[in-house]
């Protein structure tokens, strides 16, 4: 397991930047955290590291967000789904099998739909504001 | 006949009219970009064949299993189309669209498309006989379905995976299938016409896209009884 800690959302970002210059097709970022951990901002960092100059915004209300880039970012909020029949008839599979990476925000609901390969990221904010964060299944190389 | 037909079954979407002698076909492999452009699309092909929607005597598509949003435009652009022309839509299996090309060899055809998580939407049909109907299955299932054939034809876009899969387990077999895949909307009008003439009816208004996907509950049942 990699781990970090960051100490503001800019440095979150940068980390989110990092993590986005070593994805490639096909790969997916199974988030988990509370609410405010930081899971948009992280993105923010990864949609940079694939070109895309759109602003990242919460993907809450819309469910799933598509941005271009060197190659597409689907960005994903499973919060208000009420599980794993709501998440494929949404038509992720074509996402999740498709030519981009996809980041799921508030994944713990669907996990069993996911394939085993899948990067689980975990956001934990600690009582003095900085933010522990956790990648597991990890096989990109290093993040630095 | 005058026909528009769509196979929206993968990320490589074909769209094709035909106004009697006259084809035109267009392949658009745009991933997921496939809804800006299916409606050009549409009216490019028709143009071509210098059609008027209003004549179409069909339309015919894959209905599944496939693509999520790939049969859902499908569906949704033929059946305007039947709203607005009165002109049928006609379903296609989309294995059984795969192996039409290939049902002249005298070999059993297993039609497949990837459902990952080790998986497959496959069929089997040697001539007349269903070996293995449409379905969601286990690469285990499909394997032990052709381990008492000498050959087999596999048809769909994702056969070089799927022989890799079977020649692992099973040696023996002699496995054939086309390096590129053959238009699909050519077996489309066909299998369409086919219906027409053995006068099998068109899709009902509630018809929709048929994915096949096993639920995770079924998934989950059948491991947990294999292990047993």
């Amino acid at each position: 397991m990699l781990t970090f800690t960051t100490k503001s959302a800019e440095e979150t970002i940068e980390l989110g930047r990092k993590i986005g210059s070593r994805l490639k097709k096909g790969d997916i970022i199974a988030m988990q955290g509370t609410l405010a951990a930081g899971k948009t901002t992280i993105t923010k960092g990864i949609a940079q590291a694939l070109d895309i100059n759109e602003t990242i915004t919460s993907p809450t209300f819309c469910l799933i967000s598509e941005y271009s880039g060197k190659m597409p970012l689907y960005h994903m909020d499973v919060y208000r789904l009420e599980g794993t029949e709501d998440f494929i008839n949404l038509g992720t599979d074509d996402m999740l099998y498709g030519d981009g990476v996809t980041v799921i925000e508030w994944s713990e609901k669907i996990m069993d739909e996911l394939p085993e390969n899948t990067i689980i990221l975990r956001i934990t904010p600690k009582d003095d504001g900085t933010r522990l964060i956790e990648i597991d299944n990890w096989q990109n190389g290093p993040v630095e | 006949m005058k026909a528009l037909c769509i196979d929206g079954a993968t990320s490589r979407m074909t769209i094709a009219a035909k106004n009697d002698d006259k084809i035109f076909t267009s392949i658009y492999d745009i991933g997921m970009k496939q809804s800006e452009s299916i409606v050009p699309a549409i009216e490019e092909v028709l143009q071509k064949v210098e059609l008027d929607p209003e004549a179409l005597d069909y339309s015919a598509m894959s209905i599944g299993p496939g693509s999520f949003t790939g049969l859902r435009l499908a569906i949704s652009a033929l059946k305007a189309f039947e709203l607005a022309s009165d002109s049928p839509v006609y379903g296609i299996s989309t294995l059984e669209m795969y192996a039409f090309p290939f049902l002249k060899f005298n070999l059993p055809v297993l039609s497949a498309i990837d459902a990952n998580k080790g998986r497959f939407y496959a069929r089997i049909v040697d001539g007349e006989k269903m070996i293995l109907q449409d379905g969601d299955w286990e690469t285990e299932t499909i394997i032990q379905s052709v381990r008492k054939i000498k050959s087999i034809i596999l048809a769909g876009p994702d056969c070089e995976k799927l022989e890799k899969i079977i020649k692992n387990q099973n040696k023996k077999i002699n496995i054939y299938y086309s390096a590129v895949q053959p238009v699909t909307t050519d077996s489309l009008f066909a299998l369409a016409e086919k219906k027409i003439t053995a006068r099998i009816p068109p899709l009902k208004d509630f018809d929709g896209p048929v994915y096949l996907r096993a639920s995770e509950a079924e998934i989950k049942l059948n491991a947990t009884s294999s292990k047993a």
